[in-house]
């Protein structure tokens, strides 16, 4: 049994939502098809019937209100606020504390400059179709963001090297590595220029991040989008008006265009029928390259005041465990070659520090939740993560109680955790490790996101388009694919979008 | 148009429904909404349905610990509102419920009453042949008594005659020794087995439909148990959730959620509105109510949010009963277990069809064990009532969304506790070593009655009654049923659905009990809705059992394209 559709978009995940808002807001009869049992995708959070809640893969994003998708939705009138903390990062050594302030602030003038710069220049970029690094580069100069251009010319080292104290360097390397640049050489370019600076800019969702793909949705579906879960796509065919989409347990949806949210890899080698693929793109989605370093991510709540830091205001992560740059670079390279390092040094969130709604007030309060994630091997090295996920959130634990002597004194109530496969079994399209949907590398940044004859979410199958983190901006959390194809697809077919002034 | 929050007055609906839990705000206002009022849920949590959310706790299995099976399948829901449409995907199973025993055997109730007195029949002949009669009375009269007791507003006096002559038709008593029999008497005197009295008592013995010990109130609680369908959802119980909103929002419903509800504004006598408290989104602010405020935050947050004075001037008497409303008696310690198989029971041995149940109970080791229970769980004697009576909620025979690829499946337990924890520390033990210890006593006692168990476990959680408490603050000493179900807070002694104050309605601490099957939304809508003048609608004409009986087939089979009905 087939139902029609105007737009099919596979995934509803926060880009796949954000483009079914954009086009049903503009009247087209959009259904969205997840394959998970909710919607959301990476920005889920949950508080898995506890009094706490638990940002699951993307507890901060990269940008809040200065994301135009905020204001074209007006998600502040539908449950979205933004918290942006303003001390970044503590980082923990044993030669003492280091606090880094909002945008780089205590790394140093010339690092916290590029990291204001690129933030500037970087952020319009991520919202218009994509131009070749070199072009982009080149009208940053003109623009008189030099600084910009310049970090994204940088590697992890050299881009450390500009900190003014070794505190400085590791939090800049750790901002490197969880941006998907764990190997010390290798140059960053613009986009992961971009992370590594938003890095030091986090921009939290009140209440916890499910609450922006939650006011996609009730858009949407208020607008008349229809959107259904436990919906796995495993084929797309032409159809005689559009396309056929086969469903894993036998449902069909024909539809006249179709928005795909899913990898490169998975759209042209396995979803879209062969006939249809282009050989280019089917070289492009054979190739794809996804990071390959993941975390271990554990969540705990907890009865009794949290640590605060003892600098006054409360960082939003803590870098715990590393002494230097040295002591970072053994724990990537152990875990890495799949071993596991001497420690699980990583970074925590006392997420309700900030945010007091991502915990319940009591009673037998305060309560407050905590996050912490710490790189390790995509395999255990001594058989399943999932026989030795438990053992291992209790190790984390006992090493944050011993590098925060004050968590001792609270009690612990919940805990949870992700191995690092865990996340790709979980959301499909992540790929091998991180949330990330392929590497944003500058192999696989702007133009070459995924390819050129696709980077504007156009494809040369004539009525398809990319909406995923596999296509420009690739950075997660932006909702800038979901934009860029529904104003794609809604200029081809001459829908007028909700736009605010701009 | 989804809702804009505007700038600075408040907004101005219809209807206001104060949380947005599954039992009773979210289908009241999908009701409400889909007859034309214009209404607002306020929802305190970040989501709606707290208490009915399904989670990906490990990777691609799925648990729904508060709301393990659905009892929808009751409801003139599904049908009313078209929940198939919104994605609403249900499945059934062969048994409605089981109970597993220590000695190797089971009891099965299932659909086919044939089934159900074969097993019956191997624990006794004469007890064989009297459920195959109870089980035929029962279907006979399904829609009726689920229609009367559960399915229109209460209390309700004149419904009561009738009510209990249903029961004692049921069970082939006279009408007036029905009225004078407690829960364990009419056991005793259906059956001859311990096993099969035990499985009779076992939803009674959960507190849910009224005190066991109460002459007729216990007959009636032990009989309204073989009312109940099951099944679960396909993806989840969520879905339940998932369908309501999407039914309320595609017909024009206005949703905040992270938004906590500080005051019911009461003017001349009249409720009239809501604000926000500093908790909230929308801190401070106000929004009206033209018809209806409908409280779903069940009774002693509705004394609070109203005020003790306004109620006590509308209503001492009821005053003084929500003051006092009690609700400690049976708080839920719950349990999840991630397996790395499907299941077997041990006394699959005995009757192999257990192995396909999705409602499965250890129901005590005797009938005198049973009563026994009863008793240690009023002298709230935490330690004795250990153990004893479990539920299990397992949807992997039914839902194979829940399996992971590797054939994980995940089993969920729910044991009642009095909160407060006499001798043991009081409340706050909760948060202490006692929660590990009736886990690992929980846990010797299945791999008594689970082939392989301990070798089965991959990871577990819990969730004490004080965890429940602080999710939902509804559920004060995590009771989840609105209520404690005792002598005098039974149906005529439950809160009115339409309050003393006029403008105010109660979903919750109502008669029926709060359950996935929104009774209580569905009557709250029914009396809003006729006090609006637009009870009248031509699609609200379903009665209960009825989409349940017509769709079983399909709902058994479990071939899930056949389950989407578009």
């Amino acid at each position: 049994m087939a139902t029609d559709h105007e737009v099919a978009i596979i995934g509803g995940g926060p880009n796949g939502l954000t483009a079914a808002a954009y086009l049903a807001l503009s009247g087209a009869d959009v259904v969205v098809l997840e394959q998970r049992f909710e919607r959301g995708g990476t920005m889920a959070s949950d508080d898995y019937s506890t009094p706490f809640t638990y940002n699951q893969a993307q507890a901060a994003l990269p940008l809040g209100t200065d994301n135009p998708v905020v204001a074209d939705l007006r998600l502040a009138r539908h449950g979205v606020a933004f918290i942006e903390p303003g001390t970044a990062v503590e980082v923990i050594t044993a030669r003492g504390d280091h606090v880094i302030g909002r945008g780089g602030a205590g790394l140093g003038a010339s690092v916290q400059a590029m990291l204001a710069s690129i933030s500037r220049a970087c952020t319009p970029a991520l919202y218009r179709p994509p131009e070749p690094e070199q072009s982009l580069l080149a009208r940053w100069r003109a623009q008189g963001e030099a600084a910009a251009a310049d970090l994204a010319d940088l590697t992890p080292t050299a881009a450390a090297a500009l900190a003014d104290s070794e505190p400085g360097r590791l939090a800049v390397r750790y901002a490197c590595a969880a941006s998907g640049f764990a190997g010390p050489d290798e140059r960053i370019g613009a986009l992961g220029g971009f992370m590594v600076a938003r890095w030091f800019s986090p921009v939290l969702v009140a209440g916890g991040s499910k609450c922006l793909p939650n006011a996609l949705f009730r858009i949407a579906t208020s607008a008349g989008a229809a959107c259904h879960v436990s919906a796995r796509v495993t084929q797309v065919l032409r159809a005689e008006h559009g396309f056929r989409l086969c469903c894993a347990d036998g449902r069909q949806v024909q539809a006249r265009k179709v928005i795909c949210t899913l990898d490169p890899r998975t759209t042209f080698t396995r979803l879209l029928d062969p006939a249809l693929v282009p050989a280019e793109l089917a070289e492009a989605g054979r190739g794809w390259a996804f990071d390959d370093l993941a975390c271990f991510t554990a969540h705990f709540g907890i009865a009794g005041m949290p640590p605060v830091s003892r600098h006054g205001r409360e960082p939003y992560l803590r870098l715990v465990g590393f002494n230097g740059v040295a002591e970072l670079d053994d724990h990537l390279t152990a875990v890495r070659s799949g071993r596991l390092p001497d420690k699980p040094a990583g970074v925590l969130s006392i997420t309700t520090a900030h945010d007091p709604l991502q915990a319940s007030p009591g009673p037998y309060g305060p309560l407050h939740t905590i996050r912490f994630d710490s790189f390790a091997p995509l395999s255990h090295p001594g058989g399943s993560w999932d026989r030795k996920r438990r053992d291992y959130r209790a190790q984390c634990w006992r090493f944050l109680c011993g590098e925060l002597p004050a968590l001792r004194e609270a009690q612990l109530i919940a805990q949870f955790a992700d191995a690092p496969g865990d996340l790709k079994r979980r959301f499909a399209t992540t790929g091998a490790g991180t949330v990330r949907q392929g590497a944003v590398c500058t192999a696989q940044a702007l133009t070459l996101r995924p390819h050129p004859l696709c980077a504007d979410t156009r494809t040369p199958v004539s009525g398809f388009y990319l909406g995923g983190g596999g296509v420009h901006p690739g950075v997660p959390g932006l909702l800038g694919a979901g934009m860029l194809a529904a104003q794609a697809l809604g200029a081809d077919f001459g829908l007028t979008l909700p736009a605010a002034r701009r | 148009m989804a809702a804009e929050l505007p700038a600075t007055e408040p907004l101005v609906v219809d209807v206001i429904v104060v949380g947005g839990g599954l039992s009773g705000g979210l289908p009241a206002a999908a009701y409400l909404q889909k007859a034309g009022l214009q209404v607002l849920i306020i929802e305190a949590n970040a989501e709606l349905g707290s208490f009915c959310c399904t989670h990906e706790t490990w990777p691609q299995t799925l648990d729904s610990p508060h709301v393990g099976v659905s009892f929808a399948g009751n409801s003139p829901v599904i049908a009313d509102l078209e929940l198939e449409r919104y994605g609403f995907r249900f499945a059934a199973s062969p048994v409605v419920l089981a109970t597993t025993y220590r000695d190797g055997t089971n009891c099965l109730i299932c659909q086919d009453p044939d089934r159900t007195a074969e097993n019956f029949a191997r624990h006794s002949r004469r007890d064989g042949e009297r459920m195959l009669e109870i089980q035929s009375r029962v279907h006979e009269t399904m829609v009726e008594f689920n229609e009367l007791s559960s399915f229109s507003p209460h209390p309700d006096p004149g419904k009561l005659p009738r009510v209990f002559e249903l029961c004692a038709y049921a069970m082939d008593f006279p009408v007036e020794q029905m009225m004078e029999m407690t829960g364990p008497e009419l056991c005793e005197r259906t059956f001859e087995s311990d096993a099969c009295r035990q499985i009779l008592m076992t939803p009674v013995a959960f507190w849910e439909h009224g005190a066991p010990f109460a002459r007729g109130q216990g007959a009636f609680g032990t009989t309204f148990a073989l009312y109940y369908t099951t099944g679960v959802g396909i993806g989840g119980n969520e879905v339940q959730v998932d369908a309501l909103t999407r039914c309320f929002l595609d017909h024009g419903g206005h949703l905040f959620t992270s938004a906590e509800v500080a005051e019911v504004i009461v003017e001349n006598d009249r409720a009239v509105g809501v604000r926000m408290s500093q908790r909230s989104m929308s801190a401070g602010r106000e929004a009206r109510a033209r018809q209806a405020v409908i409280s779903n935050v069940g009774v002693p947050e509705t004394l609070r949010l109203v005020g003790e004075q306004v109620m006590t001037s509308a209503d001492p008497l009821l005053a003084a009963k929500m003051r006092y409303w009690q609700m400690g008696l049976r708080g839920s310690h719950v349990t999840s277990w991630l397996l790395d198989r499907r299941l077997s029971w041990r006394s699959a041995e005995f009757d192999p069809l257990i192995n396909d149940a999705i409602l499965v109970y250890r129901a005590f080791d005797s009938w005198e064990g049973t009563k026994q229970y009863l008793v240690d769980m009023l002298g709230n004697d935490t330690w004795k009532v250990s153990g004893q009576l479990m539920e299990f909620t397992y949807p992997a025979p039914a839902d194979p969304t829940s399996t992971s690829p590797e054939g994980y499946t995940v089993l969920r337990a729910e044991e009642c506790f009095p909160y407060a924890l006499h001798g043991l520390g009081g409340p706050r033990s909760w948060d202490g070593s006692l929660r590990h210890e009736l886990v690992a006593a929980r846990n010797s006692m299945m791999s008594q009655l689970v082939q392989d168990w301990d070798s089965s476990v991959l990871d577990y959680y819990d969730w004490t009654p004080l965890d429940n408490w602080r999710l939902n603050r509804s559920a004060k000493f995590g009771q989840v049923v609105g209520g404690d179900f005792t002598e005098d807070q039974w149906i005529l002694g439950r809160m009115p659905y339409r309050m003393p104050i006029p403008g105010l309605y109660m979903s919750n601490g109502v008669w029926p009990v709060g359950l996935s099957w929104m009774a209580a939304g569905y009557n709250a809508a029914q009396v809003v809705a006729a006090d609006a003048g637009v009870r009248d609608q031509p699609w609200w004409t379903a009665r209960p059992c009825q989409w349940y009986e017509d769709n079983l087939p399909r709902l058994l089979a479990r071939d899930i394209a056949a389950s989407v009905a578009e």
